[in-house]
């Protein structure tokens, strides 16, 4: 009778969330040629989140977190990180401007100010010369555990290009590898097989390989975003 | 007693909620035979994209449509295969439609998306690089632009023979009733996913209105 009711749950939880609405790609008059990459686009600190109990709220990942346990995994996995002086933006930062060369854009960064919030900016007018501003908004990047699970790596991230002429919102979307819950419209990413750890311990101890499967998953959901201005 | 009540209120949720039905497991579909396909897209056959009586006033719906050889093939650039052609809404009555092949047990439809004026010319190809999984949806999104009328949708060859392979995570929420009411219990599961892209499957189109149609 139990496993009915958690079939019945399921379905209900999988099939009723909310569907994001995304703006498809428009691109220029003349095509996209160049783009500034707005400043801070990723958070400072890596998740480390669990499906774990009531009590809990859900993210844009869709983790149910325990606040206190999440709160002192979260710290152990953000020392290891730090142990290995891991910083992921400016690789992040440096693979969109190659991803985008690829395609014969140019893209350079604009400085600016960190973000306040995980949000998008509000102003775009600074593009340097360029043709459009990208707004790569990183919300959560880290490893997550569906429960009693394996880890793996996850991020979730916002993504809007702006024209830096008009103003105008020439795509808009939502990127998410490894989400729990899975948000109807937005871009589904699975995450890569070989970045796997059995428990907090095998994250802490090896906290290169532990970087390395934030940067392949940050490198997916860039090449992801890149890849829907068709 | 209690317990068949409960039982009941969660089905009646369920129901009210959602309605899912499951297809059945076919396995993916790796040849075809183009003998006789047509040339051109019969487009008088077109499915329309217009909302059902059921679905007028939802803001986004849903159609979807199988694709196999029993409703007729195309050969085109060299390629043979079922197809499957859409009327889309008057132009600005959309704020975009979202085009996919649906993940079923065993298989998914390997789709490539052509947008056509009313006369059956090529106005737009959607690049297949931008197709990504949304949820269980392998798709595009688009606005349709001014004078595009049909969204034809053929066979891409480059998938077949290969496999979507995924890990998905999930929630699972088991609801412990007490005499005094109910409460849920979260636990998580995860899911390894293996289907082969296919010459037949279903294609399934979610139209999103525009923000004057809203109700």
């Amino acid at each position: 009778m139990k496993k009915t009711f958690v079939l019945l749950a399921a379905l209900s939880l999988g099939a009723c969330a909310n569907p994001y609405v995304a703006t498809p790609y428009t691109a220029p008059a003349g095509g996209l040629t160049s783009v500034g990459i707005a400043d801070d686009s990723i958070p400072e600190d890596a998740i480390a989140g669990e499906a774990a109990s009531t009590m809990s709220n859900f993210g844009l990942l869709g983790a149910l977190v325990d606040a206190g346990v999440q709160a002192s995994r979260k710290s152990r996995v953000n020392e290891a990180l730090d142990s290995v002086n891991y910083q992921p933006e400016e690789m992040f930062e440096a693979y969109l401007i190659e991803a985008f060369k690829k395609k014969n854009i140019n893209a350079m960064l604009l400085a600016g100010p960190d973000r306040e919030k995980r949000e998008f900016l509000t102003d775009y007018q600074d593009a340097n010369g360029a043709q459009a501003v990208l707004d790569f908004n990183v919300t959560e990047h880290g490893y997550i555990n569906a429960g009693n699970q394996l880890w793996r790596p996850a991020v979730a991230a916002d993504v809007r290009l702006v024209d830096a002429v008009s103003g105008k919102t020439l795509m808009e979307n939502r990127i998410v590898l490894n989400p729990i819950v899975v948000q109807e419209g937005t871009i589904t990413l699975s995450p890569n097989p070989d970045y796997v750890f059995q428990n907090r311990e095998d994250m802490i101890s090896q906290p290169e390989r532990l970087a390395a499967g934030i940067d392949d998953a940050l490198m997916k959901v860039a090449d992801a975003a890149v890849n829907l201005l068709q | 007693m209690r317990t068949k009540l409960a039982l009941a209120a969660a089905v009646s949720v369920l129901a009210t909620a959602c309605t899912q039905t499951l297809p059945p497991i076919l396995p993916p579909t790796l040849t075809f035979d183009g003998t006789d396909c047509a040339l051109t897209p019969d487009l008088a056959a077109a499915v329309s994209m217009l909302p059902s009586e059921k679905d007028q006033k939802k803001k986004i719906y849903t159609i979807s449509s199988p694709v196999t050889g029993e409703y007729g093939c195309l050969t085109q650039n060299d390629v043979s295969g079922p197809y499957v052609v859409y009327d889309m809404p008057q132009y600005g009555t959309v704020k975009m439609i979202e085009l996919g092949s649906a993940l079923e047990g065993a298989r998914i439809f390997s789709p490539i998306v052509t947008l056509l004026d009313e006369n059956g010319e090529v106005t737009r190809l959607i690049e297949p690089k931008s197709y990504m999984f949304r949820g269980n949806i392998y798709s595009a999104q688009f606005a349709p632009a001014e004078g595009e009328r049909f969204a034809l949708v053929t066979v891409n060859p480059d998938l077949i023979g290969e496999r979507y392979e995924a890990i998905r995570l999930g929630i699972s929420t088991n609801t412990i009733y007490t005499g005094y009411g109910a409460s849920n219990w979260y636990s998580g599961f995860e899911t390894a996913l293996s289907q082969g892209y296919s010459y037949e499957g279903t294609m399934q189109a979610k139209v999103y209105k525009a923000d004057e149609e809203d109700d």
